[in-house]
């Protein structure tokens, strides 16, 4: 820590140029660094500005521009990362940084710092461009669709996989009004993307009466599981769980905070209600996302897309039960492999000669 | 030939092989136990999902243990007897131990149908909701990859020479220790053998591939 804080304060002194003397300019955005980090930031750049292009077009570089990022290597004494069994004299220095330091700031306010590992993985590095970045798109969109996003504009395309973890998401949910979404009852999947206004009673907006036992069981929430601890008897918790009794469920439940009720969907579904109004609304969908000037979150998603609320929210529906997995049996790739290896197994056998 | 190889290997084998059928004759009804006492419209999917999802973990470590023990079990009357028989036998030994190879798959290929038939026979009576389907035929498969994947890399040590396979465990023993040495004492940064091998290993297209994916009895 002690050479850590020294390192910082002739970083300070020196000031930034003499630092990161390298600039790396990948479209709008602009990278510090150092010589040996430029190799890393500029693939990194490079994919995470072509993987955002690809959704944002245009509009990827020019939010990029307001973004200053700078990559700094840390330098710690091997004494810092060895294990402390070891005798001091047998830890070497390499000389070579132990790990990298990262600051975005957007906008002039730092957005996002944090430190890697040495060697500094690309694919890291690129996921936290591209995480500022969608809160830089998010922060650029109108309301209620912001907040709605969780201030995190999707930056990436989805996938067949991706569209699968929705549907997944959707046929799985706690809430019976996402399952009812998954089978292709639009009502149900405006309940369970959230583009209404919250319900005043979410347990009976987006639960179903037999969605009660596990709700009470809950165990992925420990808000709700103290709430429930603290709400019941053990006979009751069991007459509930156990023994399926709604009425001892429901007393249960009527003493648990709104904010107890987790949301239907997980955020990754939400985004992929905008990636599709995007896909659907082609090149200038994301200008007419940002001059929307409808007052709910599917009517501004609507507009992007250029088609009504009604049939936007049909072909995502639609979109998602499509990516139901229908094939049982195991990926040919997986298949090769495993008898590949069995091939190659049984080969060295026949070669083996155990009395010799 | 085959025949009485495989009829051999199944009278040395049946000891590993008829609790692994009972065992996948289980599971299915302990993956489906949330079904049996509430009805179609009352019980909930993830709790299902979650049971397959546990079963699933299950279904691989019956697998993996299944392989291993049927290719100790194949070789080990050999080795007791110093391979007598096997030399006795009017068949080259490629074809033998190719032979005993096949009759291992085939009596892993037997275990896989009865965790196949018992799945399918399990969620068939079960009332599953609408959102769920039944995969007892992809169960099947990924079993018999599993299992034979594992018989198979215990198969050549097995029905190796004793004295080579303690040799090559004594080499492998050493690079473990040598690499992580070299990386507890700073020379390399990390153990870089080890991490090499375990890319090989754990690779989407490696050999452990088939036990990255869960073994899903049931999914949407």
């Amino acid at each position: 820590v002690r050479a850590l804080t020294a390192e910082e304060r002739r970083l300070d002194s020196a000031g930034p140029d003499t630092a990161l003397p390298v600039t790396i300019r990948v479209g709008g955005l602009r990278i510090r660094t150092t010589p040996l980090l430029e190799s890393v930031s500029r693939v990194a750049a490079e994919g995470a500005m072509k993987t955002a292009r690809t959704v944002l077009g245009a509009e990827a570089d020019s939010v990029a521009s307001g973004m200053m990022i700078a990559l700094g290597e840390v330098h710690l004494t091997s004494e810092a990362r060895k294990p402390t069994f070891l005798p001091s004299f047998l830890a070497r220095s390499s000389g070579r940084p132990t790990g990298a330091s990262l600051t975005i700031a957007s906008r002039g306010r730092i957005a996002k710092g944090t430190g890697y590992s040495w060697p500094v993985s690309r694919d890291r590095f690129a996921g936290s461009i591209l995480g500022t970045l969608a809160q830089a798109v998010a922060a650029r969109m109108p309301a209620p669709l912001e907040p709605w996003l969780g201030h995190i504009f999707p930056v990436s395309a989805m996938d067949d996989r991706g569209w699968e973890i929705v549907y997944r998401d959707l046929a799985t949910s706690d809430a019976g009004v996402a399952r009812r979404c998954s089978t292709g009852n639009l009502p149900a999947c405006r309940l369970a993307l959230l583009l209404d206004a919250m319900p005043a009673n979410r347990l009976t907006a987006w639960y179903d009466e037999s969605d009660y036992p596990r709700l009470v069981k809950n165990i992925g929430n420990p808000n709700l599981l103290n709430e429930t601890y603290r709400s019941r008897s053990g006979e009751e918790q069991e007459a509930c769980i156990v023994g399926q009794r709604l009425d001892a469920c429901r007393r249960m439940l009527s003493l648990f905070s709104e904010a107890s009720f987790r949301e239907p969907t997980i955020g990754y579904t939400r985004s992929s209600l905008v990636l599709f109004a995007l896909e659907t609304g082609g090149a200038d969908a994301l200008a007419r996302l940002h001059s929307a000037t409808a007052t709910t979150t599917l009517g501004q998603l609507a507009q992007g897309a250029g088609i009504g609320e009604d049939s936007l929210l049909a072909r995502w529906q639609r979109r998602v039960a499509d990516a139901r997995p229908h094939s049982p049996l195991p990926d040919f790739k997986v298949a090769l492999a495993s008898l590949a290896w069995a091939a190659f197994c049984g080969a060295l056998a026949m070669r083996a000669r155990p009395w010799s | 030939m085959f025949r009485a190889v495989l009829y051999a290997q199944w009278k040395w084998g049946r000891l590993v092989m008829l609790p692994a059928i009972l065992v996948a004759g289980f599971l299915p009804l302990w993956a489906l136990r949330s079904v049996s006492n509430t009805g179609e419209t009352s019980y909930h999917i993830p709790s299902l999902m979650a049971s397959a999802l546990s079963a699933s973990g299950f279904y691989q470590v019956v697998a993996v243990l299944t392989g291993v023990l049927l290719a100790a079990l194949v070789w080990q009357t050999d080795t007791l007897r110093q391979h007598v028989y096997a030399l006795s036998l009017p068949v080259p030994r490629w074809k033998f131990v190719l032979l005993r190879f096949g009759a291992g798959a085939t009596l892993l290929g037997i275990v896989a149908a009865c965790v196949g038939l018992f799945a399918a026979v399990a969620t068939a009576l079960a009332p599953l909701p609408s959102m769920l389907h039944a995969y007892p035929l992809g169960l099947a498969v990924r079993f018999w990859l599993g299992s034979l994947v594992s018989f198979s890399t215990l198969f050549p040590m097995a029905g190796g020479n004793p004295v080579r396979v303690k040799r090559v465990l004594a080499v492998i023993a050493t690079v473990v220790v040598v690499d992580l040495s070299l990386a507890a004492t700073g020379i390399t940064r990390q153990p870089e053998i080890l991490l090499a091998v375990g890319q090989f290993l754990f690779d989407p297209n490696g050999p452990l591939v088939s036990f990255f994916h869960p073994w899903m009895l049931l999914d949407v």
